[in-house]
């Protein structure tokens, strides 16, 4: 009888799984608070799976879960645990218990490592720096792009934050492209062209026509009169290597 | 519907005003009603140019303030029919142009005139602004020198971004450059820029080539629009622009040295 008011089926979700090192709450949560504020609205109320897989210690999540509303996240659930008292745990706190997906690589820990829970204090530090870099979205984003179409004249501006920069078209003596990312020219760049403006070192530069009055990449520069010794005219890639800009071609 | 050619270049003295002059004159030799606009409130030359200096009554402004009406500021040109001309107001400066202003003195030509040619001021302030904000085409001179090019390529950048049909989101204006005081013998001797260079950098379709000549000096002194001088090298050129403009189609003349001197060129003699 009760069975025709429900319906039960199976369905499938992309959630945010976070990969936990140790129990230590509070580099958590400014690890998140620190990603948060790249994407506020991205992440604001997002669903989230904790990854134990690596994490050996008691953890508590009640607390956890606190950590998480406090950014948030609302907490779905665990994954990836082998330790039945840590499963257990997570059930009494109302969580649900995940199998691994394939997003999750699974080492499993030596088990005699797992009893010991004193850990020597060089060890410790390096898993607290390690918290902070291990949090990352699984999850496709499309790199940020901002194209403009057209010749870009002398006195005009365009400023991509955040963002690579494609110009498809040229780009004027007098005119002036910055990007927070890479710079895309496809024709001549006659230009200022600024990449990485905000600090990004891997950010680069294209071009089909190097003629730039200046390039630019995470505040090291050169003007068109050192500019003039490689690739002048040519099709060229502008790197940055050990604080040097790097002009190679691209033919 | 009256189509609004602006003639504008950003920097000065490039020929602005002669080619406002000759471009008019010329459309309206070829049976279009046409006016041309002085927008060079201050420095008023137009009236010069077109030898009617001594006729100027009211002005633009005083149209804008209503202080005259149209029929008392337009000047008939006595040389070609259809011809009229409005002049700028010589004591006051460009603040006495505003958009509202403009917009209803360019309603009212609109409903007599077949073309509004306006002659813009050189720079990218005001005045300049007003004389390209309302237009529907824009022939962009261009001296082959590098720093007339540069402004010019300011200008072009300035007609798809800051006038009315950009704003607004239509149909962007339609530009032509027309490049004036060629010389191929100093292109070929590598002193000037060469149509290709210019047209390399700025990318505008191009609508003619002026090229220098003593005709054109002469013209301006003695008030008669270059054009009607049909023996003169300048004056062709500029009858072949005003054809180009109506749709025809005309070989670029005036910009080879001569003939023996191209092929040579070419066939590296």
């Amino acid at each position: 009888m009760a069975e025709n008011n429900i319906e039960l089926k199976g369905s499938n979700f992309t959630l945010f799984v976070l990969s936990l090192i140790n129990n230590d709450l509070s580099s958590v949560q400014q690890a998140l608070f620190d990603k948060v504020q790249q994407a506020p609205a991205f992440f604001s109320g997002a669903p989230i799976v904790i990854n134990v897989s690596q994490c050996e210690q008691e953890i508590d999540f009640l607390g956890l879960a606190e950590v998480l509303k406090s950014q948030q996240f609302v907490l779905v659930g665990i994954t990836g645990s082998q330790n039945e008292e840590i499963k257990q745990a997570a059930r009494q706190a109302g969580l649900a218990v995940l199998k691994s997906g394939p997003l999750t690589p699974i080492d499993v820990p030596a088990p005699s490592a797992n009893a010991n829970p004193v850990v020597p204090a060089a060890e410790t530090t390096h898993i607290e720096t390690k918290v902070k870099t291990q949090i990352k979205v699984q999850h496709q984003q499309t790199p940020a792009t901002q194209f403009h179409h057209g010749q870009l004249r002398s006195g005009q501006q365009i400023y991509a934050k955040d963002k690579n920069l494609v110009i498809i078209g040229s780009v004027s003596a007098g005119a002036e492209v910055i990007a927070d990312g890479s710079i895309h020219v496809y024709g001549h760049l006659r230009g200022r062209a600024i990449a990485g403006a905000k600090g990004d070192s891997s950010a680069r530069i294209f071009c089909r026509n190097l003629e730039a009055e200046l390039i630019s990449i995470n505040g090291n520069y050169k003007l068109s009169e050192t500019l003039q010794e490689t690739c002048w005219q040519q099709a060229a890639t502008v790197s940055l290597e050990n604080d040097q800009l790097i002009i190679s071609r691209l033919d | 519907m009256a189509r609004i050619i602006v003639v504008t270049s950003g920097k000065g003295g490039v020929g602005k005003t002669t080619t406002s002059a000759a471009i008019g004159t010329g459309l309206a030799l070829a049976g279009k009603k046409t006016v041309i606009v002085d927008f060079d409130i201050g420095l008023r030359n137009l009236d010069l140019i077109m030898g009617c200096e001594r006729r100027v009554v009211y002005d633009f402004v005083n149209v804008i303030n209503d202080e005259a009406n149209l029929n008392q500021a337009l000047i008939k040109d006595k040389r070609v029919e259809d011809l009229y001309i409005l002049p700028a107001s010589q004591t006051r400066d460009k603040d006495a142009l505003t958009k509202e202003g403009v917009e209803k003195v360019l309603n009212d030509l609109a409903e007599r005139f077949d073309y509004i040619v306006c002659d813009s001021p050189a720079g990218i302030e005001k005045g300049a602004m007003m004389a390209l904000y309302f237009a529907d085409e824009a022939i962009i001179t261009s001296n082959p020198e590098v720093s007339s090019v540069r402004d010019s390529d300011r200008i072009i950048g300035m007609l798809s971004s800051k006038s009315r049909r950009a704003e607004q989101g239509l149909e962007p204006i339609v530009e032509h450059l027309l490049i004036t005081r060629y010389s191929p013998k100093r292109v070929n001797s590598g002193d000037m820029l060469s149509v290709d260079d210019i047209n390399d950098i700025l990318a505008v379709k191009l609508l003619g080539v002026i090229p220098e000549s003593q005709a054109v000096l002469k013209a301006s002194n003695s008030g008669e629009p270059v054009i009607l001088d049909k023996e003169s090298d300048a004056g062709m050129a500029y009858q072949d622009a005003v054809d180009r403009l109506l749709g025809e189609n005309r070989d670029f003349r005036f910009i080879q040295e001569e003939k023996k001197g191209l092929l040579s060129r070419i066939f590296g003699g």
